[in-house]
């Protein structure tokens, strides 16, 4: 069965290992990504520049400012004396928050009328200021339920919701962004290394001479796909130990499972880079097909915002793509430690994502120079 | 009668409107040295790329060993023997990877494969060279591989895409010798040529010009019927005339 198969990936081996630089970018280009996405992206936003304005200046206020910077998520930077400081420093970008006590506050609190506290966010940057918005109404919260249960005479409040973050307990971005990005970077390296595979050889003449031989068209393929499966899974092994040992992200689940299901995934990524590289003439297209899919990769799966606030329309495109499917694969088993029982739909979608690639691939090729 | 060993009728392949070969027929003898004869864009190599089932023909019919080649273009790929125009062997393998891929390719393995390899690398002569890479071999050592790649799997048909391009006159002299004694041996070889010294040492000649036979027979017929004394008048006039 298949007797030129193996010849055809002794072949690409070799030359793999000749192409000193591809091979140093397919190591390294896993440490960057992970040191730069690691340290670089940090979802929760906190120390968010404050400055203050405190008409009232009485231990009241002055607790209560304390409360706000208590939360982690406002840094006092500045005490200002009128509202037109405190809007030049926002609009400066010297602060991104501000906290107005107004003078009649201990007046309010000693009469039991509702005191009102400014808290001004720049919010052009959602992602920034959500977190800061959700303190600011956790502290009122809290102060009013302290206050109205003193007034009650209540030694306890009545009801109290005890949130628990299952699986990422200290809501901790890299636990999230790494297993993500053991996706992304092996469909990035594995699309565009096979996307080039057959052009290249289309481009140096080499091809020519290959396809007078008896080798099939499967056996091309699959010759083109072997050798690079190993690359995957070491890129993979790379990521998961600095993200263990750099970032302490969790390897909760079973890794056998992880890498059978990584190694379909990996078939998949490169058998549609193939796919890519009978479409195209030159490898500098097949670059640019292999970008134009990365992007959407990043985008659209899930990798880096939530597809549950994205519309019907694009969850749908996210769903053909296989590293939607293999980020959900990837969380489940290092995060939640899920076994095949909860993953098997992925399973099936990324095997057939494989293998109808490797066929559509196999149809398009062509052994002639037409 | 000897077995027809290449046989074309009224082949033809067009490129969009461009006809690059028309109308061609020719027969080829098992064991005969066959020169294809002609300028450049004279439809040489457009020829030997449908004969090797690497580009489909518009028209006619064209068979190869016995078999046809728009038929089964894949039966057709054990029984030939391929050398393009420009170098197609991998150049960052070693000249004995190159070989043993191809022999691999070429479904020998184990001792037989080795075995063969060793044959070959005797026949071309490159035993010194065993282990430089492809790419470091000057034109008249890259056209000894190609040819050993060639002639791993013993094809019945050879097929020689201007071979001896690029090369010194020393190595096309070894290189023609080693043809003439593949010949002797049975095979038939098909080779594309602008040398006349070369298209001299073909037992028969199709000389085409811009996608036509206008002549076949041994060298000094075709000399004859193209109207020059030596096969090089007949060839310049040619050329002569296409340029006009």
């Amino acid at each position: 069965m298949m007797p030129h198969l193996w010849p055809m990936v002794r072949k690409e081996f070799i030359q793999m290992r000749r192409d000193r630089l591809t091979l140093a970018i397919m190591v390294g280009l896993p440490v960057v990504q992970l040191l730069l996405f690691g340290f670089a992206i940090q979802t929760d936003v906190r120390n968010l520049p404050t400055v203050v304005l405190d008409q009232s200046r009485t231990p009241e206020s002055r607790d209560l400012v304390a409360a706000f910077q208590n939360t982690g998520n406002f840094r006092v930077v500045a005490h200002v004396d009128d509202r037109p400081a405190l809007d030049r420093a926002i609009e400066r970008g010297e602060a991104q928050a501000g906290i107005v006590v107004p003078y009649d506050f201990p007046r309010h609190l000693a009469r039991g009328t509702t005191a009102v506290v400014q808290i001004i966010v720049d919010a052009a940057d959602p992602l920034a200021s959500q977190a800061a918005i959700n303190a600011a109404v956790g502290v009122a919260e809290v102060r009013n339920l302290a206050l109205l249960s003193r007034a009650a005479g209540r030694a306890a409040v009545p009801l109290e919701a005890r949130v628990r973050p299952r699986y990422n307990p200290g809501l901790r971005s890299p636990n999230y962004i790494v297993p993500g990005l053991v996706g992304v970077i092996l469909t990035i390296t594995m699309v565009l290394i096979t996307a080039m595979a057959l052009v290249r050889e289309r481009e140096r003449g080499t091809l020519e001479q290959l396809i007078v031989t008896p080798i099939t068209k499967t056996e091309l393929m699959l010759g083109k796909i072997a050798p690079y499966v190993g690359v995957g899974l070491v890129q993979m092994t790379a990521v998961l130990l600095l993200g263990r040992f750099v970032f302490a992200v969790p390897l909760t689940g079973d890794v056998v499972l992880l890498y059978a299901i990584a190694l379909i995934f990996v078939v998949a990524s490169l058998s549609f880079g193939l796919f890519i590289s009978t479409l195209v003439r030159t490898q500098q297209q097949a670059m640019q097909v292999a970008f134009f899919f990365v992007l959407p990769n990043i985008l659209l799966s899930g990798f880096m915002f939530p597809r549950q606030a994205m519309p019907a329309f694009f969850q749908w495109i996210g769903l053909a793509l296989p590293l939607t499917h293999f980020l959900k694969v990837l969380r489940g088993i290092l995060l939640k430690g899920v076994g095949v029982a909860a993953l098997w739909p992925q399973v099936a979608v990324l095997f057939g994502f494989a293998v109808v690639m490797i066929v559509a691939s196999v149809r398009r090729f062509h052994k002639t120079l037409d | 009668m000897i077995a027809a060993s290449v046989e074309t009728y009224g082949l033809t392949r067009r490129f969009g409107a461009v006809a690059a070969v028309r109308d061609l027929t020719i027969r080829i003898e098992q064991g005969e040295v066959f020169g294809l004869l002609g300028p450049n864009g004279s439809g040489k190599t457009t020829t030997i790329r449908m004969l090797c089932g690497l580009l489909e023909p518009s028209g006619g019919s064209a068979t190869v060993a016995g078999i046809d080649v728009s038929v089964a273009p894949e039966q057709i790929r054990q029984r030939i023997g391929y050398m393009s125009q420009r170098f197609g062997l991998y150049e960052d393998l070693t000249v004995s990877e190159n070989l043993n891929f191809y022999a691999g390719i070429y479904g020998l393995t184990g001792s037989g494969r080795r075995a063969r390899v060793a044959e070959i690398v005797a026949f071309v002569g490159v035993g010194n060279r065993l282990q430089q890479l492809a790419a470091e071999l000057s034109g008249g050592w890259k056209q000894r591989l190609a040819l050993g790649c060639a002639l791993l799997h013993r094809p019945a048909v050879l097929f020689l895409d201007e071979p001896t391009a690029g090369v010194d006159p020393a190595a096309r002299r070894s290189f023609w010798r080693a043809i003439h004694e593949l010949a002797a041996e049975g095979t038939t070889v098909l080779v594309t040529t602008h040398y006349m010294d070369e298209a001299e040492r073909c037992q028969r000649l199709a000389m085409l010009s811009g996608g036509r036979l206008i002549a076949l027979g041994t060298p000094a017929e075709v000399a004859a019927q193209v109207g020059g004394k030596t096969l090089e008048d007949a060839f310049i006039l040619l050329q002569e005339r296409d340029e006009q």
